[in-house]
């Protein structure tokens, strides 16, 4: 597995789906070493994750602030702020990490077939559980104007 | 003529944008319902005709393929267009929509006009260009 | 009757000899907007994505920017016996000027602030070329609709 390739494929996928649908401009920071992530403890930060099988298998985690994650959903859906509810904020969440996911691996190869699982909310020690069983693992922080989230595939 | 569209899929907010880019679209639409799953799109589908069925692939306890199959099984629903609305990427399983029925794919994330353009590629074009006027217009700008 | 819209500038019109035109559209993005029924036309140049960036200049010139100035367009429009159900809408712009990356790309940011404006407010885009490195002219005769675009290096053509 090409980590480089799949790398690159995470990031223009993360582009085209949070420009395409959620209006967002976006910037990928230089350094390799930031790995933090702010409130991962706390719910403020939402944590998702996405299983795939395919010719090599894993899991795609993604760190979303809260207040972020509400500012993308009022975008996505095209509502106001009045209108927004737990519900809409969590379910957009999946759509997010759902279509990055599929989106990633068409760039990566498309001509190989890759299964997505249904994408779910974990919490901290999950998490961490998770981290804990990779073979090899690429982590990716994103920088928007006023907040930062992260992209994380785990791979067996 | 007053088109029925339904749109399948288990996310809410994204059968609520896909609602919303129909209702843009300049389609005079007379009905517009949503299902969260194969199961209940299925049930909807049985009791009125409908123009056009947009679904998503990945959903649990039945996918999109497997919606369109039990579609084809049934007399009076295998002729209602279907198209997928899906984050699959590989070229096998677009060609797998095509060859088990589907009338065409939109690949996730798409702009509205990939919406408007596919529905007036089956559903032929708008009258005019002029549509149902917005619905709760009180909450737009302009 | 040539009608210049200037850099954050905008002007409609139900006037049949007037033809509207915007020039030098870099990072800016014009907007053209034609109800062929009412035969009223709309052309909008802005530079920048949110008021916010700056209120005290948004409220002298709104057309400056995308959040102010896109409703603008529409609603004078609306005004002449446009309705934006009939609307035929074009968009130009959003060059990457002086190789700018990331949040300095202040092309993409106009784009996305328009996409985001027109999202919430059920407007289609029926023809756009958005991007690059170049430099683009907007024209719409009132008369008839018709929209002349002309890229830097490619030259002029009807949309």
């Amino acid at each position: 597995m090409e980590k480089e390739a799949l790398t690159k494929a995470m990031k223009s996928s993360i582009s085209e789906v949070l420009e395409k649908m959620f209006y967002l401009p976006l910037d990928f920071p230089e350094s390799k070493n930031e790995k933090e992530i702010p409130n991962l403890k706390t719910d403020k930060t939402i944590i998702s994750r996405i299983k795939f099988s395919g010719p090599f298998s894993g899991y795609l985690l993604l760190y979303i602030p809260r207040e972020l994650a509400e500012s993308l959903t009022i975008s996505f859906m095209g509502i106001d702020e009045d209108n927004i509810s737990q519900d809409y904020v969590t379910s957009t969440v999946k759509e997010i990490i759902n279509m990055i996911t599929g989106n990633a691996f068409r760039n990566f190869d498309d001509q190989a077939v890759f299964d997505l699982g249904i994408p779910e909310l974990i919490n901290f020690d999950d998490m961490i559980r998770e981290n804990s069983k990779s073979e090899e693992e690429i982590f990716i922080s994103i920088n928007t104007m006023e907040s930062r989230m992260a992209l994380q595939a785990i791979i067996y | 003529m007053a088109y029925k569209i339904l749109v399948v899929d288990d996310s809410l907010p994204m059968r609520s944008v896909i609602k919303k880019t129909i209702m843009a679209s300049g389609f005079n639409v007379g009905e517009l319902l949503d299902a969260s799953s194969g199961k209940e799109a299925l049930t909807i589908l049985k009791d009125e005709w409908f123009d056009l069925v947009l679904t998503d692939y990945n959903m649990p306890d039945m996918n999109g393929l497997e919606l369109i199959a039990e579609m084809k099984k049934d007399d009076l629903l295998k002729d209602i267009p279907v198209v997928v609305i899906t984050t699959e990427g590989s070229k096998q399983r677009m060609d797998e929509f095509i060859e088990k029925g589907a009338e065409g794919y939109i690949k996730k994330p798409f702009p509205p006009e990939e919406i408007r353009n596919k529905l007036k590629f089956i559903m032929g074009d708008t009258e005019d260009g002029e549509r149902s006027p917005d619905k709760g217009d009180e909450e737009l700008d302009f | 009757m040539r009608i210049t819209i200037g850099v954050s500038d905008m002007k409609v019109s139900n006037d049949f000899e007037s033809n509207l035109i915007t020039y030098s559209l870099g990072s800016c993005i014009g907007i053209a907007i034609y109800d062929k029924i009412a035969r009223v036309g709309g052309l909008l140049h802005y530079m920048l994505p949110e008021s916010s960036l700056d209120p005290a200049k948004a409220k002298k010139n709104p057309y400056m920017f995308a959040d102010t100035g896109i409703p603008l367009l529409f609603k004078e429009a609306y005004k002449l016996g446009a309705r934006k159900q009939r609307m035929r809408v074009i968009v130009a712009g959003g060059a990457q000027v002086l190789d700018q990356k990331g949040f300095f790309d202040i092309g993409k940011r106009n784009y996305m602030a328009m996409r985001k404006i027109f999202w919430k407010n059920n407007v289609m885009v029926d023809f756009e070329e958005i991007g690059g490195a170049c430099n683009r002219t907007v024209k719409l005769a009132v008369r008839d609709g018709q929209i002349l675009l002309k890229t830097s290096g490619i030259g002029e053509r009807e949309i």
